[in-house]
C-alpha cells in the first residue's frame, strides 16, 4: 500500500469500519511508515479531545436565556430598521407633499370671470403709476439741486474723479487760510467759472446727450478743475 | 504792485523842522533839530515792516543760445524777453519777505521754482519777474495768478500756464510748440506759424486773439462751445472752412497746411487778424 491509498483509508481505519484485508494492509503500512504514522497519531489525538469534550460544547450552562438574548438582539436591530424607514418614508411624503402645492399653484388653470380681470387690470395699473410717480419726483428733486453744484449730476460724471475732487476739496479748505487775499479771491473766482462751465456743458449735454463738443468741453473743465484743485492743495 | 512807499510822519516833521528855523534862537533850533532827527528815526523804526521788506533780486548767468528756461511762479508777473546776448538776466520784486527763490543753473538750463522754495509759507505774496533770454531759448513758464508776457524768443517751445486768472502775451514768438492756457483772462499770439509746429491756446473765459503771417499755412481746429464766436478774419476766405455744430467748431485748412493749430475758448471769443 503507498502513502495516497493510506490517507484515504485512514479515516474509515481510526472510526474501525475498515474491513479485514485493507485493514490488515494499512496496519503494516502504518508501521513502516514513519510520516503516515504521524498523521494517525495526530488524528486520533484530535477526535480523542472532541470525545473527551462532547458534553461541555453541546449543551451550553443556560440554553434559554442564550437564545433570549440572541432574540432580543434581532428584534432590537429589525425595529431600528423599521425606524429608519419610517423616517425616510416621511421625509419623502413632506417632498411629495411641498412639490404637490408647487406643482399644483404652477398648474392650477386661472379661471377668473370679468369683473375678477378688470380688477386686477386696474391694481396692478395703479400700482405702477404709483410707483412710477414716486420715482420721478425723487428724481426731480434730486435734480433740482444741481443748480450751482454740476459735480452731483451722477449721470455723466466719472465718480473716481468725483472723489479725488471732494478730497482735494477739502485739503484746499484747510489750507485756504493761509493763503495771500488776492489768491483766496482768485482761487474762487476761477473755481466759479470753470463750474459754470461745467453746468453749461450738463446742460447742453441733457438738451443732446451725444453732442461731443459739449462732452469734450465737460472733460476738459473737469480735467481743468482737477488740476486747479491739485496744485492749490499744494500750497 | 506799488512801487514807492509813503512814509506818513515826515511832512509833519519837516514842517515842524521849517517852524523851528524861522522862530527860534540857533541853540533852540538845535534843540530842535536833534528832537526831530531822533522822532523821525523812531518814525522810521515804527513805520509797516512790508515798506522796507520788498526787495529786489537781480543776477545774470552766462549761458549758451539754446537754453531752457524754466519758472515755476506762485503770484505775479512774469515778463520773459528774448536778446541777442549768450546770458540770462533776472531781475525780480519780492513782495513779502517770506517770498524766496534760487535760480539752480543745470547743463539742460536754468531753474527757478518759487513754488517749491516756498511751500507751506504763508502770505508769500507777489513775485514779478524780468527775464532777458536768448533769442534760441525754450520757455516754461506757469504761474498760479499773474499775467504771462514773452517776447522775440525762437526757440524750440514757448510754454506759458496760467492756473487762475492772468494774461497771456506771446509776440514775436517762432517756435516749434507753442502752449498757452490759463482759466480767465486774455491770450494774444502774434507769431510765425513753422511747417510741422503745434500750437495750442486754451482758455476757458477770455478772449483769444491770433495775429498770424498772412503766407501761413496751418490745420486749425478752433471750438468756442458757449459763444460760437470765431471769427476767422482775412482766413476766411482764403481756407476751407467747415462749420461743425452751429458754428462752435470751426475746422479747415489753409495753405499747404504745414502747422497745426488748435484753440478752445469755452465761454470767450476766438479772433484771427493776418498780418
Amino acid at each position: 500500500m503507498d502513502c495516497e491509498k493510506c490517507s484515504d483509508l485512514l479515516g474509515d481505519f481510526l472510526d474501525g469500519t475498515l474491513d479485514g484485508d485493507d485493514r490488515a494492509l494499512l496496519g503494516a503500512h502504518l508501521d513502516e511508515c514513519l510520516g503516515c504514522g504521524c498523521v494517525r497519531d495526530e488524528i486520533r489525538s484530535i477526535v480523542n479531545v472532541a470525545s473527551e469534550s462532547r458534553e461541555q460544547f453541546i449543551a451550553p450552562p443556560n440554553e434559554r436565556a442564550l437564545w433570549l438574548r440572541v432574540r432580543n438582539t434581532i428584534e432590537a436591530e429589525l425595529s431600528a430598521q423599521q425606524r429608519a424607514q419610517t423616517a425616510a418614508a416621511e421625509a419623502s411624503a413632506a417632498r411629495r407633499g411641498r412639490e404637490n402645492l408647487l406643482t399644483r399653484l404652477a398648474n392650477k388653470r386661472w379661471a377668473l370671470s370679468l369683473p375678477q380681470l378688470t380688477a386686477a387690470v386696474v391694481a396692478i395699473v395703479v400700482g405702477v403709476s404709483v410707483i412710477t410717480t414716486i420715482g420721478m419726483q425723487r428724481l426731480a428733486s434730486q435734480t433740482a439741486g444741481l443748480g450751482t453744484q454740476p459735480a452731483r449730476s451722477p449721470k455723466k460724471l466719472n465718480p473716481d474723479q468725483m472723489v479725488a475732487i471732494e478730497y482735494l476739496m477739502k485739503r484746499v479748505e484747510e489750507r485756504k487760510a493761509r493763503w495771500n487775499p488776492r489768491m483766496r479771491e482768485a482761487f474762487d473766482r476761477n473755481l466759479g467759472i470753470i463750474d459754470a462751465t461745467v453746468n453749461d456743458s450738463l446742460k447742453e449735454l441733457d438738451e443732446s446727450p451725444h453732442d461731443e463738443i459739449s462732452e469734450e468741453a465737460l472733460n476738459a473743465a473737469m480735467r481743468d478743475k482737477m488740476e486747479l484743485l491739485r496744485e492749490f492743495s499744494e500750497l | 504792485m506799488k512801487k514807492t512807499q509813503f512814509i506818513p510822519h515826515l511832512p509833519a516833521v519837516c514842517a515842524a523842522l521849517f517852524c523851528a528855523r524861522r522862530r527860534t534862537s540857533r541853540r533852540l533850533r538845535l534843540l530842535a533839530a536833534s528832537c526831530i532827527a531822533t522822532a523821525l528815526l523812531f518814525s522810521l523804526a515804527a513805520a509797516p515792516a512790508r515798506i522796507f521788506a520788498q526787495h529786489k533780486f537781480s543776477k545774470t548767468y552766462p549761458t549758451r543760445r539754446n537754453i531752457r528756461l524754466q519758472l515755476n511762479n506762485r503770484s505775479g508777473e512774469i515778463e520773459v524777453i528774448g536778446w541777442g546776448r549768450d546770458e540770462i538776466k533776472i531781475t525780480a520784486d519780492m513782495e513779502a519777505p517770506a517770498a524766496r527763490f534760487t535760480p539752480v543753473l543745470k547743463d539742460d538750463g536754468l531753474w527757478i521754482d518759487v513754488m517749491n522754495d516756498t511751500r507751506g509759507k504763508e502770505d508769500v505774496g507777489d513775485v514779478n519777474f524780468r527775464i532777458q533770454v536768448p533769442y534760441g531759448s525754450t520757455v516754461d513758464l506757469e504761474t498760479k495768478r499773474g499775467n504771462i508776457t514773452v517776447h522775440n524768443v525762437q526757440g524750440a517751445m514757448v510754454r506759458a500756464v496760467v492756473t487762475t486768472e492772468g494774461d497771456i502775451n506771446l509776440t514775436g514768438i517762432r517756435a516749434n510748440r507753442v502752449m498757452a492756457s490759463n482759466i480767465s483772462g486774455n491770450i494774444f499770439f502774434d507769431a510765425d506759424l513753422l511747417r510741422g509746429g503745434m500750437y495750442e491756446l486754451r482758455s476757458t473765459q477770455g478772449d483769444i486773439n491770433l495775429r498770424i503771417n498772412a503766407g501761413s499755412g496751418f490745420n486749425l481746429t478752433a471750438t468756442a462751445p458757449r459763444t460760437r464766436n470765431i471769427n476767422l478774419g482775412e482766413f476766411a476766405g482764403k481756407g476751407s472752412w467747415d462749420f461743425q455744430s452751429n458754428n462752435r467748431r470751426v475746422t479747415g485748412k489753409v495753405g499747404d497746411g504745414g502747422a497745426t493749430l488748435h484753440t478752445t475758448n469755452q465761454r470767450g471769443s476766438i479772433v484771427f487778424v493776418s498780418r
